[in-house]
């Protein structure tokens, strides 16, 4: 069992000074804003538009009108959303030109979607409906209006999934409409086949031939096809689908699957759903008056098409972490027969290593890199380094200088499996013993003096509260930090004056002047100091005390 | 911030688009400095930076507020334009971002402090999955909350809570490790 001697919020401070340095390049930001410029004529031009204060009214004014033309003519119909996408799915907006399509693209009433090539994409309705396209295909939102929805089937395979509801649901293939009457079924429209599957409640079939009074029904289990080269004799006809077809249709058992996925979680759902809107309207009853039952059963009704709208969202969510946890809760079988040790490689006092096979998967695996001055290190008895990609490793000098015996092997959990062979490496330099390492000179040298803790040539440290900004403090030395592991800077804080290295969070500092203040004991007013450290617990010259107030985030 | 954004992208979509310029200053650092982390590389980040600036402005029009927010929207085109990046790169092989990529072949870095930064968080990027690698950067380095997080992943925000906590401990463990190595 470890000793896990960091808290939570010692180990997220650490993990934020480990953010990497990144400086944009000016010229970059430039390039790319031209190239936006270029796709707009208006856009950050405005230095070269001061002239031109009249054009700038007419957009200005535009812009005003169609914002309050929005405000005061709310939208009527529902929208839609791209929540899968798989092979080249293309979108485009009303008529206008396709363009790529990615999970979240955001669809409204006349936009389309397409597939080319192989693919499927999942587009979920605002009232919780799907529709599903399969290789090849294409289809438009016709209408989203919450009373009437339509898709066009334009070509392809589509398979809809419709939410039970008072509103009509329609599927055109060409002029033939396919009205929902329940939940699942499938619209085709090929040069060869063109026609309804439904495979879960009913379809009815409108045509320009036949009236609503007249028209034919498509029960679950059933086809019905307006063109079918294939079987001629069915056209027309309400046919049974063969239990077989429909098995070997990958999109039809594909789309079985999302459907169960579903079910299984609107079984849990539903039920819920429909006690929560029982209590509110029975609480509605006993206190308002007839006008205002109306209103909030309107409200509640939007509220259930957000939550079902959600629920899709949940169960994918729930897929993919119960795959993440899956994969993480089964370590995985480990196929390594060897793995070869190299000495001073890439460079001297590393070494790399080469696995023929497979390492196992999973949390707690990887590699360990053994090392101590006596040969043959195991886990137990040397410090453990564990790497995790990587197949090369500095060794340090926990021991000091000298030459340290080294083997690699497989960690599976509490044990090892497979060693490598032992090499010797020669480490240079120890911090231990008051030595640092020069990178310019690429080589450790030592700062200590004869006898004790190395001498500190700072003779003061300036301290600035919010610097560089907010809840921060930077510091300027006056002298020379002494180097070398377990030395440095610490960044001293509490909410009591004087806060000392036993009283209150250390924060080691490496090459940085400055350090953000993080709330280890609430928000408030921290009182803040900077020493030199200089190891074994000690502090050197302290800087002056100031104060940072932190405040809860907005 | 959050409702300036959202004033600023309802008025691009109005047509103003000029105000995408204010968007584009606001947080072309940010997004250069995710995407940078994730891929290592300076050309690299350039080029997808810049494709998913210009991705953001064509979909601005499509874009929904709904409950994730514009930061939230721009920061999933980046990841997802990452993942696809190293998807087409690497099709045979599960590399959703840099340092899923085996050390034989993992970039340079222009400087030596920067490679060393690089290596140091290599200890800690390594034994993390891609989701808590994205999790403790948003969280930790660029301030976003849980429920931004969740948006940018398409995850729950329990589940982003979840990883969080998780990657946390897995830190611990290689943070005393290295306090070890380094007594």
């Amino acid at each position: 069992m470890r000793d896990q001697r960091y808290t939570d919020e010692e180990v997220i401070a650490a993990f934020a000074q480990e953010r990497p340095d990144i400086v944009i390049d000016p010229n970059f930001v430039v390039r790319v804003r031209e190239k936006l410029s270029t796709k707009n004529a208006f856009i950050f031009k405005r230095a070269y538009m001061q002239k031109k204060w009249f054009a700038f009214g007419c957009v200005g004014l535009a812009a005003v009108v169609l914002v309050v033309w929005g405000v005061l003519t709310p939208e009527r119909t529902l929208g839609a959303e791209l929540v899968y996408v798989e092979g080249a799915v293309l979108y485009r907006t009303g008529g206008g030109v396709w363009q790529e399509a990615d999970v979240d693209t955001g669809l409204r009433e006349g936009d389309g979607v397409k597939i080319i090539g192989e693919g499927k994409a999942i587009i979920l309705l605002d009232d919780g409906s799907a529709v599903r396209l399969n290789n090849d295909s294409e289809a438009t939102l016709a209408a989203l209006d919450p009373e009437h929805m339509q898709v066009v089937n334009e070509h392809g395979q589509v398979y809809t999934r419709v939410v039970k509801a008072k509103r009509l649901f329609d599927v055109a293939v060409n002029d033939t409409i396919y009205r929902s009457l329940g939940t699942a079924y499938m619209t085709v429209n090929t040069d060869e086949t063109q026609g309804v599957e439904v495979y879960e409640s009913a379809v009815a079939v409108i045509t320009s031939e036949n009236s609503q009074e007249e028209e034919t029904v498509v029960p679950e289990g059933s086809a019905y096809y307006e063109v079918h080269v294939e079987a001629p004799a069915t056209v027309g006809e309400v046919t049974v689908l063969e239990a077989a077809a429909v098995k070997a249709d990958e999109f039809v058992t594909w789309n079985q699957d999302e459907d169960t996925e579903i079910a299984s979680v609107q079984d849990e759902v539903e039920p819920k759903e429909e006690e929560k809107i029982a209590e509110e309207a029975a609480t509605v009853v006993r206190e308002e008056t007839k006008n205002e039952v109306v209103a909030v059963k309107e409200e509640v009704k939007e509220q259930v098409q957000e939550i079902k709208k959600e629920t899709k969202d949940v169960i994918v969510a729930m897929k993919q972490e119960a795959k993440e946890l899956q994969a993480a809760a089964t370590p995985g079988v480990s196929t390594v027969s060897r793995i070869t040790l190299t000495a001073d490689a890439p460079e001297p006092g590393h070494v790399s290593w080469a696995v023929d096979g497979n390492l196992a998967l999973g949390m707690d695996r990887g590699v360990r890199v053994l090392f101590s001055k006596t040969p043959n290190p195991t886990l137990g008895s040397s410090l453990a380094l564990p790497v995790g990609w990587k197949n090369y490793s500095k060794i340090w000098p926990k021991e000091g200088t000298g030459t340290y015996y080294v083997r690699v092997c497989e960690f599976l959990g509490d044990t090892c499996g497979t060693y490598s062979n032992e090499v010797t490496v020669t480490v240079i330099g120890s911090g231990a013993t008051g030595e640092y390492f020069d990178k310019s000179a690429g080589e450790w040298k030592s700062n200590r003096s004869a006898n004790g803790p190395a001498a500190s040539s700072v003779s003061s440290i300036t301290l600035t509260a919010d610097s560089p900004e907010r809840e921060h403090v930077s510091w300027i030395v006056n002298g020379t930090i002494v180097q070398g592991m377990d030395r440095g800077v610490r960044v001293l804080f509490s909410k009591t004056p004087n806060p000392t290295l036993g009283s209150s969070l250390a924060l080691p500092v490496g090459y940085k002047n400055f350090s953000k203040i993080w709330p280890k004991e609430g928000t408030g007013t921290y009182y803040v100091r900077v020493c030199e450290y200089l190891g074994a617990n000690t502090c050197g010259t302290y800087s002056n005390e100031v104060t940072v107030n932190l405040v809860a985030p907005g | 911030m959050d409702r300036d954004d959202e004033q600023l992208v309802a008025q691009v979509q109005a047509g103003d688009t000029a105000q995408f310029g204010v968007l584009y200053d606001r947080y072309i650092e940010p997004i250069y400095r995710f995407v940078y982390i994730k891929t290592h590389e300076k050309e690299t980040a350039e080029e997808l930076t810049g494709d998913i600036f210009l991705k953001a402005f064509d979909r601005i029009a499509s874009y929904r507020a709904g409950n994730r927010g514009f930061r939230a929207w721009l920061y999933g085109i980046a990841r997802h334009r990452v993942i696809d990046y190293y998807r087409r790169k690497r099709s045979t092989v599960s590399i959703e971002d840099a340092w899923d990529i085996p050390a034989q072949d993992g970039t340079v870095q222009e400087t030596t402090d920067a490679r060393l930064q690089f290596e140091r968080l290599q200890e800690c990027m390594a034994f993390l999955s891609q989701n808590e690698r994205d999790i403790l950067m948003l969280r930790v380095w660029e301030d976003m909350t849980h429920r931004e997080i969740a948006a940018v992943l398409g995850k729950r925000e329990a589940a982003v809570k979840k990883m969080f906590s998780r990657a946390v401990q897995k830190l611990k463990v290689i943070f005393y490790e290295r306090s070890e190595i380094h007594r």
